[in-house]
């Protein structure tokens, strides 16, 4: 069995447990709610922080990666733009960009030290540091554009939760004691190493806590050209943006793999806020996290030939 | 050794006081604990209970002494608890809330603490020592909760029936020893991969639980019936460890078992015995007040006890 197969099988196994759970009533819809929060602020943080100070970015190509990860986002966000030209309500093209931009790295980074070894996994954590901006500035862009919001969106309290996000300040501490050579090792790293370990499989739960099938009936059209452009347009972007800044190896699968994650759940709360289609974007996350166990390995397979 | 000592028991404390201050200060709100503790209990525990006791060697060279000596830390727990509660003339809800405080240790805690002191190794005896403590443990607490109220024991059956933890248990002993005789249906490695979700789970999970242990520690509770309360703490985190590494001593226990051992009967009281004290309507606030002193002790006299065992 490939070994990207046989990692991302516990990955998909603890996104069905965690729909399992929501489900049969084991652990009931609002209860979700802490187990969301400690994960993202508290244990992500820790397990980006850890990952990233102590990966050896000298024995890999970060800085090509880092462009080619930045670029394929941009071109992502300009071929969603085109999509503009199709006759469909502000709202539910605003739903559509998010499909086609946002990712879940989360699946990414639970995958990696199996399937690429610890290089492809500090890669794959250091990615989170420039695109969760990017990604999240240009949604938000196109939101206020398109977005139909009862109230006016407020642009300074989302700004700052971009800046403040834990996620992002994760990565920068972690960048900062990897350039300083601190907290790579000993008690306070060890700590970390530890908490950090959590955020993954939780995180993984609450994903498939939030798996909605239902919603896959809303705009059933439009959700599959938001998958298209997931699945197959943004890993096809990444691929060819790699070896364009001459990419390869481990690196290139990483970075076909940050193309090829499903959907993320924020794109649902962001819809929610700022006047987008939530429905549909719920949809898109479920029909994306189903159809990326099939697709992601391909991808993967695909660039590591 | 003593640096040595600290690398293992430092970052495990360091979580439980994080647990403690996320709640204390609100960083994650009192009604959001209950999903994040349910998840816990309901799920996390056992899948981790089931990976590792299902893959114990239950029949290895030196489990049986392994296997006794846990389950004679459990049984002189229950004896030592109940003879203290008569003399301190303790009431039957104050009895009860001793036993299971006494009984119970924190198998997370253990399972952490292992695999930071001897990495995989461990496994070669987490589970096995485990097993029967928790099997026992899980029976006692709930029995000793159940009797103090009118028809508990009726209510005590269908609980012991549906306990996660219970069950993850006896599932695994099941699998741990029906597995070896089967003829070889499953390639070791198709095994792995199907537990591989519940290690990821299950392993992945353990941080969070010693999180919740520390948001569980409530030391308003440490005010009042101050003999009760040491008594636990002196039973749980003192005496029991102290008589195991006597008997593995007496039995010819030695090296990773006998540490592990210590490790695991030296541990502070688990805090899902709060959920079994709230289910039944026990003393929760004596049964909080004796979790907290419990982890407050043990994190003293656990790293001095596993000392020993690495000294001798």
């Amino acid at each position: 069995m490939s070994p990207v197969v046989v990692a991302l099988f516990p990955v998909f196994g603890v996104i069905a447990l965690g729909w399992v759970l929501r489900r049969s009533g084991l652990v009931a819809a609002p209860l979700w709610g802490g187990i969301n929060r400690l994960s993202y602020q508290a244990l992500m943080p820790a397990f980006l922080f850890i990952t990233i100070s102590r990966a050896d970015y000298e024995a890999v190509p970060a800085g090509s990666f880092m462009l080619a990860a930045a670029g394929g986002f941009l071109a992502m966000g300009v071929i969603m733009l085109a999509f503009r030209l199709l006759p469909m309500p502000g709202p539910v093209y605003t739903s559509l960009f998010q499909g086609g931009v946002r990712w879940n790295g989360f699946v990414l980074l639970a995958l990696a030290p199996a399937a690429f070894g610890e290089e492809g996994a500090a890669l794959a954590a250091l990615a989170f540091a420039p695109t969760v901006p990017l990604v999240n500035v240009m949604c938000v862009a196109v939101m206020t554009v398109w977005g139909k919001s009862e109230h006016t969106p407020n642009l300074t309290r989302v700004g700052l939760r971009i800046i403040t996000n834990p996620i992002i300040l994760g990565c920068l501490a972690g960048l900062a004691a990897n350039v300083a050579g601190v907290f790579q090792s000993g008690p306070v790293a060890d700590t970390l190493d530890l908490a950090g370990r959590a955020s993954l499989p939780l995180i993984l739960l609450t994903i498939g806590a939030g798996l909605d099938f239902t919603s896959l009936r809303a705009r059933p059209g439009i959700i599959s050209l938001s998958v298209t452009a997931k699945l197959l347009i943004a890993p096809a972007v990444f691929y060819a943006l790699g070896i364009l800044l001459g990419v390869e190896g481990v690196a290139l699968a990483v970075l076909v793999g940050i193309g090829a994650t499903p959907g993320a759940a924020a794109a649902y709360v962001l819809a929610r806020e700022m006047g987008g289609d939530a429905e549909m974007m719920a949809g898109h996350v479920t029909a994306t996290t189903l159809l990326a166990a099939i697709t992601m390995p391909i991808w993967i397979a695909i660039a590591a030939l | 050794m003593t640096l040595q000592i600290l690398a293992v028991f430092f970052p495990a404390f360091v979580l439980v006081a994080l647990g403690y201050a996320l709640r204390r200060w609100q960083v994650i709100p009192d009604g959001q604990w209950r999903g994040i503790n349910l998840l816990n209990y309901r799920v996390l525990l056992p899948c981790v209970l089931f990976v590792t006791i299902a893959r114990a060697d239950l029949t290895q060279d030196g489990a049986l002494p392994v296997l006794a000596l846990s389950a004679g830390g459990i049984m002189l727990a229950l004896i030592l608890s109940l003879g203290a509660a008569r003399l301190l003339k303790a009431t039957a809800r104050e009895t009860a809330a001793l036993v299971a405080v006494c009984c119970v240790w924190n198998v997370v805690l253990f399972f952490t603490l292992a695999d930071r002191l001897q990495g995989a190794a461990s496994t070669q005896w987490t589970g096995t020592i485990a097993a029967p403590s928790l099997v026992l443990a899980t029976i006692i607490i709930v029995m000793a909760f159940a009797a103090t109220r009118a028809g508990g024991m009726r209510k005590a059956l269908p609980a012991l029936a549906t306990d996660p933890v219970l069950i993850a248990c006896l599932i695994a002993v099941a699998t741990a020893l029906i597995w070896p005789l089967l003829p070889p249906l499953l390639s070791a490695e198709t095994v792995e991969t199907l537990l591989s979700p519940l290690d990821l789970a299950g392993y992945g999970s353990l941080a969070l639980v010693l999180i919740c242990m520390g948001a569980g520690l409530d030391f308003a509770a440490l005010k009042g019936r101050i003999r009760l309360l040491f008594t636990a703490a002196a039973i749980r985190s003192v005496a029991i460890p102290l008589a195991v590494l006597t008997g593995a001593g007496l039995i010819g226990i030695n090296g990773d078992a006998e540490t592990l051992l210590v490790l695991a009967t030296g541990g502070p009281s688990a805090a899902f015995v709060y959920a079994v004290a709230t289910e039944f309507d026990g003393e929760t606030g004596l049964t909080a007040g004796m979790i907290t002193l419990t982890v407050l002790v043990s994190a003293i006299a656990l790293p001095v006890l596993t000392a020993l065992t690495l000294l001798s």
